[in-house]
């Protein structure tokens, strides 16, 4: 029960939220119930097809797929390839984050690790998520200025490192 | 989303699925079976996100938002929301909600696009793990970086779609 409760403490809070606020605000709180399940309803679907493709990502492009692919890459060439390489990973970050270290430690550049970090921002299989609630104008032109501001910063970052 | 948007990546997964089973059978059941477990394990949280999304919406006045990050609150209110984006990491499967009540409740879209790309490109909360991994000056130079570029990039975004940088 302790451990459910660590694991799960947002949601209880947001449990005890409602609760609390339905004494002091019933007809309030019923709308705000009724705006989460319609939001609910609406987005379940692509999210349900955002863990798949996630998944299917996940099993196709393994850390050790991208260690060998960027082992060869290298120059201008080598970041553009990082930077769209790292819009497609997916994963938490204490997987992730090793293999960039890895990479830097294999000899990869700095300049392509960076671009590879500063694209992961964009996650790829949430793109219909965000697009769902913030439109596909808004969510193409930042996937686009990200993409270019990645390989820009890791350029940068590799001459102030270096 | 519209119905289309559901159709058309439902077509994409069940292709790339297809795709991994003629590549590698085992290797296709192990992604459908991680990615039904991740499913389960995920919907508490997607549900409590989106019942908190509900409570902002009706108990959050527009006015206190508009107040906060509305128009004419000038660069204050895009530098908040960087720091708030950057101080508040999370899944982002919650980001793009709060990004998008944020918008309704009147904040400009350039301080929703700072906000959302504070949060999914700075990571404050991280940072110990990712120094442990590439070192002090590294991670604070990246994070400097991140931190203006997601400053930079919102704001062109709101030029770009509503003509106002703030």
């Amino acid at each position: 029960m302790k451990k459910l409760l660590k694991s799960h403490a947002f949601e209880f809070i947001v449990v005890i939220a409602y609760g609390v606020l339905f004494i002091f605000y019933p007809e309030k709180t019923f709308t705000a119930l009724k705006v989460g399940l319609t939001l609910l309803s609406k987005m379940l679907p692509i999210f349900f097809c955002v863990v798949f493709f996630s998944c299917f990502i996940a099993i196709f492009l393994s850390p050790k797929t991208i260690q060998k692919y960027m082992g060869q890459q290298s120059g201008l060439k080598g970041v553009v390839i990082a930077a769209i390489l790292g819009t497609l990973i997916v994963g938490p970050l204490w997987v992730l984050f090793p293999l960039f270290g890895t990479l830097l430690k294999k000899g990869a550049r700095i300049s392509v690790v960076g671009a590879m970090i500063g694209a992961f921002a964009i996650k790829t299989p949430w793109i219909p998520y965000a697009a769902g609630f913030l439109g596909w104008p808004f969510i193409t032109v930042t996937v686009i200025l990200t993409l270019v501001y990645a390989m820009f910063e890791g350029l940068l970052m590799e001459k102030i490192l270096k | 989303m519209n119905i289309w948007g559901v159709v058309v990546y439902t077509i994409i997964v069940i292709a790339s699925y297809l795709y991994a089973f003629k590549k590698d059978k085992v290797k296709g059941m192990k992604g459908l079976q991680k990615g039904w477990k991740r499913f389960l394990r995920q919907l508490p949280f997607i549900f409590s996100i989106f019942l908190l999304v509900g409570l902002f919406d009706v108990f959050i006045p527009k006015s206190t938002v508009v107040s906060v990050v509305g128009h004419g609150k000038g660069f204050m209110a895009i530098l908040n929301a960087a720091l708030v984006g950057s101080v508040v990491g999370g899944p982002v499967s919650s980001v793009y909600p709060l990004g998008a009540l944020l918008l309704k409740k009147g904040a400009t879209v350039a301080v929703a696009a700072v906000f959302i790309n504070a949060w999914v490109m700075v990571g404050i909360i991280s940072m110990p793990f990712e120094i442990s991994i590439f070192g002090k000056k590294f991670v604070f130079i990246r994070n400097i970086f991140a931190f203006i570029g997601a400053i930079i990039i919102g704001m062109l975004t709101g030029l770009i779609l509503t003509g106002n940088v703030i």
